[in-house]
């Protein structure tokens, strides 16, 4: 993963995004528009409304950027004195921050789509067809386990991007995009197994890590590139974009992929397949890479693997799994 | 005047904060509430007898449809690598290591979500597709392939200035570049046959011989 190089002075930053980089806010594109309530956040709103003379707000249900929008401009320039910024300047660039970077399922789709389209490209522009067993196969699977997640459905439609060839590894791209390569696909051995694996890349999609964690790593330089890139060329979103591709292929971090871990476990439960699959994928992981999956893992991945499954049991029957076995081996038989 | 100039740092920390908050609200789900009015984001929305992907569909909302939400169904608490997590929260709160206190000042909306909306008729609908007007207004599909693709078209310069358009090196685990270029056609080919590819019935065939969903017991 290519490290960020360039890095905006400080000083270039609008002075919101300078001070709030000054008192060392931990900065993510996660989340959502909140709302404000009686208490927290709530309150401050109350010292706003008391302090600009505006009416009264009733509060929850309301989302920050409607908010935002109903303050008034020139809150700051009455009574204003000694100061560079006016509150109405501030006011406008929060809103604009709020306005620029805000994200749903239309912009993570087309996201998704295009890293999808970027890493196909990287390998040769090769992907399995449609037309293959193999991959309406794996779209099932997915499918099975979407229903099975919080995220069900997702703008357009999970994907399963199968890349033949020998790497192994495999990750999700916003917008239920799952890439896996052809070294992991001959890793599994049933359909439990290449079910965990998907239900590990569907929790990250279920968590949004890959929107968060980027953001949460570069921490206040991505941000300081965003801010600065507001009016710009979108340079940091392209890095953040390309970052996102590149951490979603290494690993996030250790934290974020034992909540993986643990999410996709309950997920493949839930879906009716055997959590304790992922144990055995685990293995398979380490005799062929000598790690399992790397220095973003977690060093005690299966032993927090092992852990949780004894709150995750296997809720089907054994005979049942033979029965998944037997499909996935006459798919896997005939893979082209 | 000094009353005035009080009252100006204080707003100016409130707008420090909102601001903070306002960059928070970028994500995947949305959060609303009972009695928001809501727009499906997502291409074809399946309205459902239960808050459950497996359940009945009774109907369906089309990109733009709106609903009301009656209810709220599915809470749960973000994971910690959320921003607005109780863990990330209490951090940010607690200052001078009084997390005890910062623990106890939690706000409960921020580091929760549904993963149901409950509309008029007892039927449901997933959260993951549902927005609010406002962001509802910037899922534009047209003018969101427009700044992916103005996104791509400048990540060139961080690699190789020799390189044109999409193409890009990524460095994969192993560290050795790759390049090409993405072909965005074939991609949506792939995606609208995927599309056709699993009917409902045809899943639930699926789930029914594996032993799967409904039919795991």
């Amino acid at each position: 993963m290519r490290q960020l190089t360039v890095v905006r002075p400080l000083r270039m930053l609008n002075p919101v995004a300078r001070i709030l980089l000054s008192l060392g806010f931990c900065i993510g594109l996660s989340g959502s528009i909140q709302p404000v309530t009686a208490g927290g956040l709530g309150g401050l709103l109350n010292a706003i409304q008391g302090a600009t003379g505006s009416g009264s707000s009733s509060g929850s249900g309301s989302g920050l950027g409607n908010l935002l929008k109903k303050l008034p401009d020139s809150s700051g320039s009455s009574g204003s004195s000694g100061s560079s910024t006016s509150f109405g300047s501030m006011l406008q660039q929060a809103r604009e921050m709020e306005e620029n970077i805000s994200m749903g399922p239309v912009d993570q789709h087309y996201i998704g789509r295009l890293s999808a389209a970027q890493v196909v490209s990287g390998y040769g522009g090769k992907m399995y067809s449609v037309d293959t067993e193999l991959v309406r196969y794996v779209h099932s699977i997915m499918l099975t386990l979407a229903q099975h997640s919080r995220i069900p459905y997702v703008y357009e439609e999970f994907a399963p991007i199968l890349i033949p060839g020998d790497d192994v590894n495999a990750f999700a791209v916003s917008g239920g995009f799952i890439i896996v390569l052809g070294g992991m696909l001959d890793l599994v051995e049933n359909e439990d197994e290449m079910a965990y694996l998907l239900a590990h890349e569907i929790a990250h999609i279920e968590l949004n890590h890959g929107l968060s964690v980027i953001a949460n790593k570069k921490g206040g330089e991505l941000f300081g590139k965003l801010m600065g890139d507001m009016t710009g060329g979108g340079e940091a979103m392209s890095e953040w974009v390309t970052g996102m591709i590149g951490s979603a292929e290494n690993g996030y971090d250790q934290d974020v992929e034992a909540e993986a871990d643990a999410r996709g476990l309950v997920i493949a439960q839930q879906a009716g397949y055997d959590p304790r699959a992922a144990l055995k994928v685990m293995a398979k992981l380490k005799s062929k890479k000598g790690h399992y999956g790397g220095e973003s893992y977690p060093p005690d991945r299966v032993a927090r693997i092992r852990n949780k499954l004894n709150s995750v049991p296997y809720l089907g029957r054994q005979e049942s799994i033979g029965l998944r076995t037997a499909r996935f081996q006459t798919v896997w038989a005939r893979k082209p | 005047m000094e009353n005035s100039s009080q009252s100006h740092r204080s707003l100016r920390v409130v707008f420090l904060f909102l601001g903070f908050f306002a960059l928070c609200s970028v994500g995947y789900s949305e959060q609303f509430y009972e009695g928001n009015t809501v727009f499906n984001a997502c291409h074809s929305l399946p309205v459902l007898d239960k808050p459950h992907a497996t359940a009945r569909v009774v109907g369906q909302l089309a990109f733009g449809d709106s609903v009301r939400v009656l209810r709220l169904e599915g809470l749960y608490e973000v994971p910690d690598s959320d921003p607005d997590s109780k863990k990330r929260q209490i951090k940010r709160n607690s200052g001078a290591g009084k997390e005890d206190e910062a623990a106890m000042d939690l706000n409960e909306h921020l580091y929760t979500r549904v993963s149901w909306a409950a509309l008029e008729g007892n039927r449901f609908a997933s959260a993951a597709c549902l927005v609010k007007e406002d962001r509802f207004l910037k899922q534009d599909p047209a003018q969101a392939e427009a700044k992916v693709l103005g996104v791509f078209s400048v990540a060139k310069r961080g690699f190789s200035e020799e390189e044109e358009g999409d193409m890009t090196v990524m460095k994969g685990a192993a560290g050795k570049a790759k390049m090409g270029r993405a072909d965005y056609m074939a991609m949506d080919g792939f995606l609208k046959s995927l599309s056709s590819l699993n009917t409902r019935s045809g899943l639930e065939g699926f789930q029914q011989q594996g032993k799967l969903g409904l039919y795991k017991n």
